[in-house]
């Protein structure tokens, strides 16, 4: 297992998460306190490019350069540790470190651009950072965490049907830093269980993408949402009440979308879409509001969580 | 709906040097999900073969009429420092998602309420910075390039 820091850590600000799902970034806060997380937000770090670099727009030369000035940034402030909120922006900063430090032409490219045009304070030295020790998602630190969850539980969610989408970004694109399965990936459900809740595991269908495909959900819809179909189909045979997510992009083709793909399949899908902080804020008593964040979402969460009860001390 | 995007079929075509891949539509229909580049037992990523077969189409300019849908995002990044959904998918956005248009306009309010911080807008300082490093990479001119194309197509 490597190793999980819980200190000097950058929580990387999403672009979609700011603005499609803010509650997940107040939960993250929410949890990260509970469990004694050290961290911090930078106001000059910018987004990793994500919906730009998988449309097509930005080149791995653009991103990669805009990724070294956010990893000079998190250096500079003494946080070497960045964690994402979304799976995107962790396989595009681990991409970027890999490529950093591996492809020499390509880092020399970059610090010469940078010294020619008067920003060589931004400059990437090689092992700056490292991909595997400074480069996370939330669902690590959690992870990292998990024997200090069942103490900050406060509601008992055990009732409800619990089932897991794990981003394929997060999983499947640096699989060799990937905690708890691949192939089938566990590592939400084992944070899960640690609230008292048992997921139901494997379903048909749990490691597909959530169909988002980056252009293909806005350039080619019909497509894009073939893919999610076969997803909730594959939840609602389940009868899936919470599906938890750790990926904005995700959360939004599932959360959005539920809607227009019930009448698209004359099915009426009823699962609530939770990120795992949110998940965990819920349970470890998060307000609703100030906390959850439940405003941002389309199906409702008030849908299937009606009342909360108490885990019994 | 007919889908013949076969990730063998790429790899064949690209290690054959069959050129033509630049034009074939099926590299535009990748999702991105990494699900071949995890799995496949000699190491292949079909996915980041295609990623890189789409800039040379775009490095050829044969492919800019892909990218005209997401100028928002590039001049929301160059100008404003941030990442975007663009505003031309807004509309089809409000159509399909019920509440997303009122829940945007209340976006302050909501993370207002988060307490969350700092705001969502970077300094005058982070933008320079940014823009500086997306004028020397090139993004700044092939951007200008795609919009006269789109403006030439119009």
């Amino acid at each position: 297992m490597k190793n999980i820091p819980d200190k000097d850590i950058l929580l990387f600000r999403s672009c979609l998460v700011s603005v499609e799902y803010p509650g997940v970034e107040a939960s993250t806060k929410f949890v990260f306190d509970k469990l004694g997380i050290d961290y911090a937000i930078s106001e000059k770090q910018t987004c990793c490019t994500g919906l730009g670099h998988y449309s097509d727009v930005f080149s791995q030369l653009d991103t990669t350069a805009i990724g070294a000035r956010n990893f000079k940034i998190a250096r500079e402030i003494g946080r070497p540790n960045l964690v994402m909120m979304c799976a995107t922006c962790y396989a595009i900063n681990k991409k970027s470190v890999k490529l950093l430090n591996k492809k020499d032409d390509l880092r020399d490219e970059i610090n010469e651009l940078f010294e020619e045009n008067g920003l060589s304070h931004l400059k990437y030295e090689k092992d700056d950072l490292k991909p595997t020790e400074n480069i996370f998602h939330v669902v690590d630190i959690l992870y990292g965490k998990k024997d200090k969850i069942k103490e900050n539980i406060k509601y008992d969610l055990s009732d409800y049907t619990i089932a897991t989408h794990h981003g394929c970004h997060y999983c499947k694109v640096h699989y060799e830093d990937t905690i708890g399965g691949v192939r089938d990936p566990n590592i939400m459900d084992e944070i899960i269980e640690e609230c008292g809740c048992k997921t139901i595991g494997w379903y048909d269908h749990k490691r597909a993408t959530c169909g988002t495909g980056f252009r293909q959900r806005y350039s080619n819809p019909d497509l894009s949402f073939t893919a999610t179909a076969d997803k909730m189909n594959a939840v609602a045979d389940e009868d899936v009440d919470i599906l938890v997510h750790l990926c904005p992009n995700c959360h939004i083709q599932f959360d959005r979308y539920q809607h227009l793909i019930s009448k698209r399949e004359g099915r009426n899908f009823r699962a609530i879409h939770l990120n795992i902080t949110q998940f965990l804020a819920l349970a470890m008593g998060g307000d609703f509001d100030k906390v959850i964040g439940v405003k941002a979402h389309t199906v409702p969460i008030e849908s299937v969580i009606k009342d909360l009860r108490e885990v019994s001390k | 709906m007919v889908f013949d995007y076969n990730p063998r079929d790429i790899i064949e075509r690209v290690l054959d040097g069959d050129i033509t891949i630049l034009e074939d539509e099926n590299i535009w229909n990748c999702f991105y999900c990494y699900t071949c580049h995890s799995v496949c037992p000699v190491g292949n990523s079909v996915c980041e073969v295609n990623q890189i077969l789409k800039q040379f189409a775009i490095a050829n300019g044969i492919a800019y009429d892909k990218l005209y849908e997401y100028m928002g995002f590039a001049d929301s990044y160059f100008t404003a420092a941030i990442g975007a959904i663009p505003e031309i998918f807004f509309e089809d956005i409000d159509r399909d998602v019920p509440g997303w248009w009122d829940f945007r306009q209340n976006l302050d309010e909501i993370r207002e309420e988060l307490e969350l911080d700092p705001p969502l807008m970077p300094s005058d300082e982070v933008i320079d910075e940014v823009s500086k490093i997306l004028t020397i990479t090139g993004f700044k001119d092939k951007i200008e390039r795609i919009r006269q194309s789109q403006e030439a197509d119009l």
